[in-house]
């Protein structure tokens, strides 16, 4: 499986992983053993992201990545502004 | 886009700023420390600060992990890139903090084998492709970031794969921030706490910031106007003479936090007796090291590691800036001598240290207040 992100850590915007902070992906499909899934971002860059953190998630879910990791749901519950 | 645009709707912003100026003694001036770099990115990338009332100053604190990173440790993951066989990989902005004796970038350029990867796992995959070669991965981040080294080297485990390693340079939040809160020469009346770190360790662990030294708590999200609901959150607390830790970031953040974090780290880590900071010192069990029962892969026992100490640079005020003493344009060679692209400090470095956020989007000169152009409408 070939995914490779295009992000260029030193523009201006945040690298996904140099930071304290993670992006929102969605899961497009997981692994066989529900370890590993293929996730993209809302400009269509897909990364391999690792669920132990968040065993719920299934493809079409969005998740909250950080280095790699899928940290939480993305809409654990809806937003409050 | 769902759950972004609406956090960075000018219209919702300016009512916000008006709640917080209601809100906000005009007798009184404010300190709030946003601990996480990515708010810092936020604040200037947004304009928010712009937004606030002069007496509601917005300080930026050590939450940055690549800022916080000593000299010392650079030099030694140099060292370990250096030795023969070996690839080292680490994040992009890890590349080009400069060390005593250059950046990991200048040490690729001089022959060693660096390579940049978005992920632990990017790093274990160079591994199991390149078997008759050892790679490290040079580990750098707070709680939001050790669980997926920690799941990386499970993982390693698991698939066999005996030639990587990590150089664990993992922190934690807490520790630093009772050191600002012992520090002498601060005076903060709040924070605003570190959304994505509390995904992993819940509002729990911020508890004694509110009930030992009375400041109020409010984790927060990385849109502008989460950072900005946040300041209105603190604002309202103090008003009311309420010190409580609330959760701004409920769409993310559960107050437990994640279990089964929680246990990976646990098992695969262990809290180091003390940890150098760069401008911070030393601060006891601030930092994650490999748990005996993971040696295998721990690159500190692996290779031969010099331990080098290395005093921050005289010219460099990061220290001031890490605790919020100073601002970014206070320090003496902001945007001089130290700039993007030649950092002297680490502040300089990463996209998320308050000295290249500020240069970035606030470039030499304090932007007059007024609506940010950034903020879609």
């Amino acid at each position: 499986m070939t995914v490779r992100r295009d992000v260029d850590c030193e523009d201006l915007a945040h690298c996904i992983t140099c930071s304290d902070e993670a992006n929102r992906m969605r899961v497009l499909s997981v692994d066989a053993d529900g370890a590993i899934a293929v996730c993209v971002d809302d400009e269509g860059r897909q990364s391999e992201v690792m669920l132990a953190l968040t065993p719920e998630a299934k493809p079409g879910v969005e998740v909250l990545v950080h280095a790699g990791v899928a940290l939480s749901l993305a809409s654990r519950v809806e937003g409050n502004p | 886009m769902r759950f972004v645009d609406e956090f960075r709707n000018a219209e919702l912003g300016a009512r916000l700023a008006d709640q917080i100026s209601a809100v906000a003694d005009p007798s009184r001036h404010y300190k709030i420390m946003e601990v996480c770099g990515g708010h810092t990115h936020t604040i200037y990338r947004y304009g928010v600060a712009d937004l606030l009332p002069a007496n509601v100053e917005l300080v930026h604190g050590p939450g940055c992990p690549v800022c916080v990173i000593p000299m010392g440790r650079v030099d030694d993951a140099i060292a370990i890139a250096r030795q023969p066989g070996v690839i080292l990989t680490c994040f992009g902005d890890m590349m080009r903090v400069p060390g005593g004796k250059g950046s990991l970038t200048e040490a690729k350029a001089a022959g060693a084998d660096v390579r940049m990867v978005y992920s632990p796992l990017d790093a274990l995959r160079i591994a199991q492709a390149n078997r008759g070669r050892e790679v490290v991965f040079f580990a750098v981040g707070f709680e939001t970031t050790a669980p997926s080294t920690a799941l990386t080297i499970l993982r390693a485990q698991a698939e066999r794969v005996s030639n990587f390693t990590v150089y664990s340079n993992h922190v934690t939040i807490v520790p630093p921030i009772r050191a600002l809160l012992e520090s002498p020469d601060l005076r903060l009346d709040a924070f605003i706490g570190p959304g994505h770190v509390c995904t992993v360790v819940g509002a729990r662990p911020f508890h004694f910031i509110a009930a030992e030294y009375r400041k109020p708590v409010v984790i927060s999200g990385f849109e502008p106007l989460d950072v900005l609901q946040s300041a209105y959150m603190i604002l309202r607390q103090l008003a009311e003479g309420r010190c409580e830790v609330e959760n701004q970031y409920t769409r993310v953040v559960p107050a437990e936090g994640n279990a089964a974090a929680f246990r990976v780290l646990a098992d695969v880590f262990e809290l180091r007796p003390h940890f150098e900071w760069r401008g911070l010192g030393f601060i006891s069990q601030s930092a994650l090291k490999i748990s005996p029962k993971y040696a295998m892969f721990d690159a500190e026992l692996r290779f031969s590691v010099p331990g080098v100490r290395i005093a921050d640079p005289k010219a460099c005020q990061c220290g001031e800036v890490l605790k919020g003493v100073i601002k970014p344009w206070e320090c003496k060679v902001f945007g001089t001598a130290c700039t993007p692209e030649h950092p002297i400090g680490t502040c300089m470095v990463s996209s998320e240290g308050a000295c290249a956020a500020y240069y970035n989007f606030g470039r030499l000169t304090r932007r007059p207040r007024g609506r940010p152009a950034e903020m879609v409408s």
